[in-house]
């Protein structure tokens, strides 16, 4: 794993991010700086464009109207094995078609680095200390198709872990996985952080999106309805608004010890305008 | 027109009324025999025949046999005296069609054991027709075949004449050498058909290798069963001094094309003396009363093969 | 983990080479029977010398190459469609190649022995090309698509060929199919014809190797696979042209020979795994092997059983109970799902 000291600070942009298809806009002027060293959450219900958002930033779709940059260049700019070690992205879980060893897949992380003497002497310690850090050291020599759904996802992660890339993009990382399992993730990702890489998350729990993020994206429609720090942008009336839920704001306690505010469901609202 | 026909007979046979379906089709010129007149001729035992013939080879003993007349119904292929009377359906191609079988009403279906008919067969014999089938592999199936139909179709007498001038013929191939050329006699190897790389060939057991051997020739494959696919290298190890194709085909249309395809196997007796031959046409493949009028051309086929190299035969 | 490391020496180029000659050998003594290695090789121009030569020699490399292409192809094929179930012929080869030789073979009548093959190649090749159109644009569906689009071209032809062989001069249709049961015969008077596939063969598995670790990518998605610097979709596109040429060539020279593009790689897929820079030189090698030996034992077997079956249907023999104990293994070593 590459010391933060040596790993090149990239910053995302993301400016008027537009996508249709057959004429219908499934996100309308998307538009985000994610400063690195930070996490950053998207939420918003089913089918509000943050799948598309995710991807975009990826360089995986190509917006009809905007641009992503990754530093001062637009993502399109780059070579793929350039983009690759710029930026490293979980959209989903590997089909198992094939019975590659846990250890495997997480090496597959490194490939964009085979031409790189270098980078590629530091590849056993990377692919180890992303198993070590996803809790899938035990799982090491298991074929790949033998997993279960939670340490099939685990091990995706691990292979995004391995990857080492200053942006790190998850689509829901924490599904699938028992609640021991979503802290150990939770404070892998705040590790990254920490670390100064770029951290962007989609994430479907209220709660634990906003106690992981540092700042929140709410997507509504297709819209960016709101972006901050989450207990400025996560209000009763906006959660109400988006999700159709109604929820209490209860004190409870971090692991520290310190308070933090739990967003607590009471159930949804009957007679919102939500189908 | 016969889609038509065949359909409307399916249909009119299921609901029971043959004869009411051969009327109508009568009516509609499609089959020989019309409503009332029946042209079912009578043979010299005094019985009434309807014959369908499902293979040329039979088709041509009947013919022999002087029982032409009694054929209502014949493949594509079947080759008839020209005549004044009406001739009789075309019952198939390669296969007979039941339906038209059926419209013949037929009271007898002769068909040959070949293995490949062997799903029509049953079929036909399913629909109740009444189906006989003959041996046509050997020379002796030949003449029981011949003796069979002669029984069958009142007309021993001719098949027995038949029959002798088969056995003549016989006996004239084992007379080909003459006794001025020597104890010596070829070895042969026949050729039905060529893949690259490979020869369809027999190791004996049917009619043609039969007649080779009356004349004292000896199969240079014996050790190989009575249909087989064998490598090209297997044919030049036997070093056959005699190789022949029993009909012509695309790649190998005469013996000019023959023999520059094996000129490379020079050591093989055969090249070497000038005895690679292609049977001009296909009668010696056919099984039939015809062969004995091949056979002075086999014999000097197979003499000039073996005592002048490079001498073409007198055909 | 140690057994597993010592099974990996196999992979070694070393121990490759070694099976590929040895192979080879085996069944240069072993097929053609009555031709003596010896006699042959003292007199290259005598009678013997020339059938090793001319009809021998060609044969094996013309079998080693066709079962080298098959299975490196039917690993490739395996890794497009993300299905270790795939054979080379699944996405329209077969039928294709059937419609095409059997179309040029009746068209072409005086052009020439070598107008049927051609045209089982250029039918593949549009076989190949149409499905790769249904392919195009990637996304996690498109090898469904492709694979709809394949099942589809095999059943059309499967009509089309029904309707020449009841329209057709049977003499044609039958030589055609009979040339599509799949033989390894050589013609000695186009002396080319083995060389150029062998030619074709090694050129097809040696500009396969560099994506040797690129398929192992394609495994884990397209979208996976694209954000480590393998455009999926493009890759696809490159393997699946490849795939055309050298199935096509094969194809065309020594008909459909079956099993061998599907039961090779699968096999050596459950005892090595699934990297593909061990199992893209083992499936050549081994797929090589296996036919050269298949059909080594076929010309030895004439002696018992009177005459020459086809290569092809003993790969199908042999093929179908090994892919079964192959597939029992792997499903009790809860390899597949």
């Amino acid at each position: 794993m590459s010391q933060p000291s040596q790993r090149p600070v990239v910053a995302l942009f993301a400016d008027g991010l537009v996508y249709e298809i057959n004429g219908k806009v499934l996100v309308s002027a998307f538009s985000a700086d994610p400063q690195p060293g930070a996490v950053h959450v998207i939420v918003g219900p089913n089918g509000a464009g943050k799948t598309t958002v995710l991807r975009m930033l990826a360089g995986l779709l190509v917006p009809a109207r905007g641009s992503v940059r990754l530093g001062e260049r637009p993502i399109t700019a780059l070579a793929p094995a350039e983009r690759a070690r710029a930026l490293a992205v979980h959209l989903e879980v590997p089909d198992g078609a094939f019975p590659y060893g846990v250890q495997e897949i997480v090496g597959m992380g490194r490939h964009p680095y085979q031409n790189d003497a270098t980078a590629r002497a530091s590849d056993s310690t990377a692919i180890q200390g992303a198993m070590v850090a996803l809790d899938v050291l035990g799982l090491c020599d298991r074929p790949f198709p033998a997993l279960s759904a939670g340490e099939k996802q685990r091990v995706a992660l691990a292979r995004v872990l391995a990857q080492d890339t200053p942006v790190v993009l998850l689509d829901e990382p924490l599904a699938r996985l028992d609640p021991f399992h979503v802290e150990r993730v939770l404070a892998v990702l705040t590790r990254l952080a920490a670390e100064g890489r770029t951290v962007v998350v989609i994430a479907h729990d209220l709660d634990v999106a906003a106690r992981l993020a540092d700042v929140i994206y709410v997507m509504h429609e297709g819209a960016l309805r709101a972006s901050g720090p989450p207990e400025e942008v996560l209000t009763a009336a906006l959660i109400a608004d988006v999700w159709g839920i109604d929820v209490d704001f209860v004190q409870g306690r971090r692991l520290d010890g310190g308070p933090r505010r739990v967003i607590a469901i009471r159930g949804a609202i009957v007679d919102s305008h939500k189908s | 027109m016969d889609t038509t026909a065949t359909r409307k007979s399916t249909v009119t046979t299921i609901l029971g009324l043959p004869m009411l379906a051969a009327c109508l089709l009568g009516a509609l010129g499609v089959i020989g025999p019309g409503c009332g007149k029946t042209t079912d001729h009578t043979a010299t035992d005094g019985q009434t025949r309807r014959l369908v013939s499902v293979a040329p080879a039979l088709t041509a003993i009947v013919v022999d046999l002087g029982a032409a007349d009694e054929l209502v119904g014949v493949t594509r292929h079947c080759a008839l005296p020209a005549g004044p009377k009406t001739p009789p359906a075309i019952i198939g191609d390669f296969r007979p069609v039941p339906e038209r079988v059926l419209a013949a009403r037929p009271t007898h279906v002769l068909m040959a054991a070949y293995a490949t008919q062997a799903h029509e067969r049953e079929g036909l014999e399913a629909l109740g027709l009444p189906v006989k089938t003959f041996d046509l592999v050997t020379l002796t199936d030949l003449s029981n075949t011949v003796r069979e139909l002669g029984v069958l179709l009142g007309r021993q007498g001719q098949a027995e004449a038949l029959n002798t001038a088969l056995e003549t013929a016989k006996t004239r191939l084992g007379a080909c050498f003459g006794p001025h050329d020597g104890p010596r006699r070829p070895s042969y190897a026949l050729i039905y058909g060529t893949e690259p790389g490979f020869v369809y060939t027999t190791g004996g057991g049917d009619h043609i290798s039969e007649l080779l051997d009356l004349t004292g020739a000896t199969n240079a494959l014996s050790s190989y069963p009575r249909t087989a696919r064998i490598g090209l290298e297997r044919v030049l190890e036997a070093r056959p001094e005699l190789i022949l194709y029993v009909a012509p085909s695309e790649e190998i249309p005469d013996a000019g094309a023959a023999v520059a395809s094996w000129a490379r196997w020079a050591e093989v007796p055969a090249v070497k003396n000038g005895a690679v031959r292609v049977w001009p046409d296909d009668r010696l493949a056919r099984n039939g009363t015809h062969l004995a009028g091949l056979i002075p051309d086999l014999c000097a086929l197979v003499r000039t093969a073996v005592l002048s190299p490079g001498a073409e035969p007198s055909r | 983990m140690m057994a597993t490391q010592r099974r990996y020496l196999l992979a070694r180029p070393a121990a490759l080479a070694l099976i590929g000659v040895g192979a080879v050998l085996a069944a240069l003594l072993i097929g053609m029977p009555g031709v003596s290695l010896g006699d042959a090789l003292t007199n290259l121009d005598g009678l013997e010398g020339r059938i090793f030569m001319q009809l021998q020699l060609p044969r094996v490399a013309l079998g080693f190459a066709t079962g080298a292409v098959l299975s490196v192809a039917g690993l490739l094929m395996q890794a497009i469609l993300r299905n270790p179930l795939a054979d080379p012929y699944i996405l329209g080869v077969s039928g294709g190649a059937a419609v095409g030789s059997t179309l040029f073979a009746v068209a072409g009548l005086g052009l020439g022995p070598l107008f049927g093959p051609l045209g089982g190649f250029v039918g593949a090749l549009l076989a190949f090309s149409l499905v790769a159109f249904f392919g195009r644009g990637g996304g996690s569906q498109a090898p469904l698509r492709m694979l709809l689009a394949g099942v589809v071209v095999n059943s059309l032809s499967g009509a089309a060929l029904m309707i020449f062989a009841a329209l057709g001069d049977s003499g044609d249709v039958q030589r055609t199919l009979v040339r599509l049961m799949g033989s390894l015969g050589v013609d000695p008077s186009l002396p080319a014809l083995a060389p150029t596939v062998v030619g074709i063969g090694l050129a097809f598995v040696l500009l396969a190797m560099p994506y040797r670790r690129s398929l192992d990518l394609l495994a884990l998605g397209d979208d996976t696979a694209t954000s480590l610097g393998v455009d999926a979709a493009s890759l696809r596109k490159k393997l699946l042209m490849l795939l055309s040429l050298g199935v096509g060539a094969v194809v065309a020279a020594t008909g459909l020979i079956g099993f061998v593009g599907l039961v090779v790689p699968h096999g050596l897929r459950l005892l090595f795994g699934p990297t593909h820079a061990r199992l893209l030189p083992l499936s050549a090698v081994v797929g090589g092997a296996v036919v050269v030996l298949a059909d080594a034992g076929v010309s030895r077997l004439t002696d018992a059983l009177g005459t020459e079956l086809p290569v092809g249907v003993v790969m199908a023999i042999l093929g179908g109970p090994l892919f079964l104990w192959l597939l029992l293994k792997g499903f009790r070593r809860g390899d597949l799902a």
